[in-house]
């Protein structure tokens, strides 16, 4: 177990927010912020088939579902940088819909790659200087489709992440068999119970994560989501925190429904 | 009423492929699968309902945002307030036409 110390240190640091533009930076109201940063993927996976808009890009509920994932994040104090990585082709309207609906947020605009690592590692190479002079400690990287992580979900993995070095939701995989070569499902061999469903935000301590990437960069790898880089190329303890069943990502119509309802029933507040 | 594609896995034909979407106000009226036609709506029973209370927190939410606009970007806000404010009839006549529309 490792020191779990040096990750309280992130809440007593404050990294005042930037102006951008109008009158909002004069009257906003400023408290200090934590050193932890909140990455948002929207570069998409390189597989999209039509013309048609980013799913982060979509209206929900009045906003568009990328400025909901940044306002759940930036209610707790734990954060305090803000970073969205798209596609180069999204990046204006990215901005402008930053500008409209995340105003009080100073969120910077990063292009990534074709994968979810390239835009991870565009991401943490946008952040290097802050991970370097201490000013991030730990990095939370979401998935743009969930739209509706609340901020205490953000709240609990970036708490873990600096406690323990890594934190992923994770809940109950019920009712999951394993799919043979042939395509039909087999009867488990061991005990299922320990299965679980890994959601984002998934929080890591800011230099470990870091060096885990340069050295996947170096080996040639490529992970499917951050934990599984995180895990491979650096001794970082991950632990799992309670996901949320709402924490839904976006695959089928009826999701586009299911958010909107449960976002009306909340009262467009998420816990 | 607002119009958007994007890329979903449709429930008929289990293809993923382009999503037309029709939004009415802040609520998603329904999904059509480019590829098939299949067509998901919203319950036509409650979607008069859902629409009225939409309709009922944007109004009383507009003010706040109307200021937040004010603040965020002042001279985009006062350009645009007067088309703004003519186009807010029509808007809210074909949000309606499109809720009352039978399937």
């Amino acid at each position: 177990m490792e020191d779990a110390g040096a990750g309280r240190r992130i809440y007593r640091r404050g990294v005042p927010s930037t102006p951008s533009s109008g009158l909002g930076p004069f009257l906003r109201r400023r408290r200090p912020r934590g050193t932890a940063a909140a990455v948002v993927l929207a570069g998409g996976s390189g597989t999209r088939v039509g013309a048609g808009l980013n799913k982060v890009y979509l209206p929900l509920a009045g906003r568009r579902v990328v400025s909901w994932s940044f306002t759940w994040a930036g209610q707790g104090s734990e954060i305090g940088r803000f970073v969205l990585v798209v596609r180069p082709e999204d990046a204006e309207l990215a901005t402008q819909t930053l500008r409209r609906e995340a105003a009080h947020l100073k969120v910077d605009v990063v292009v990534g790659g074709g994968t979810r690592h390239e835009s991870e590692e565009a991401a943490l190479a946008h952040l290097a200087p802050s991970i370097d002079s201490g000013d991030v400690e730990v990095v939370a990287i979401h998935d743009g489709a969930r739209r509706l992580a609340g901020p205490s979900l953000w709240r609990a993995v970036v708490q873990t992440a600096a406690a323990v070095g890594g934190a992923v939701p994770a809940l109950p995989a019920s009712g999951v068999l394993p799919v043979g070569d042939d395509g039909h499902p087999v009867p488990p061999r061991g005990q299922t119970e320990g299965l679980t469903r890994v959601q984002t935000p998934q929080a890591f301590r800011a230099k470990d994560l870091l060096a885990a990437y340069d050295a996947a960069r170096e080996a040639g790898y490529q992970g499917t989501d951050t934990a599984c880089s995180a895990e491979s190329f650096s001794g970082l303890v991950v632990q799992a925190v309670a996901g949320s069943r709402t924490n839904l990502k976006v695959t089928y119509p009826h999701d586009l429904f299911l958010a909107e309802r449960l976002l009306a029933a909340a009262k467009y507040r998420l816990a | 009423m607002v119009s958007s594609t994007t890329d979903l896995t449709c429930v008929a034909c289990g293809q993923e492929c382009e999503h037309e979407l029709v939004i009415v106000g802040r609520l998603l009226h329904s999904t059509r699968c480019t590829a098939c036609g299949h067509v998901v709506r919203h319950e036509q029973r409650d979607l008069m309902s859902a629409y009225l209370r939409d309709l009922e927190h944007r109004l009383l939410t507009k003010p706040q945002r109307l200021v937040r606009r004010a603040v965020s970007e002042p001279l985009t806000f006062l350009l645009g307030l007067p088309a703004a404010v003519l186009r807010q009839p029509g808007k809210i006549v074909e949000e309606l036409k499109t809720v009352l529309r039978p399937r």
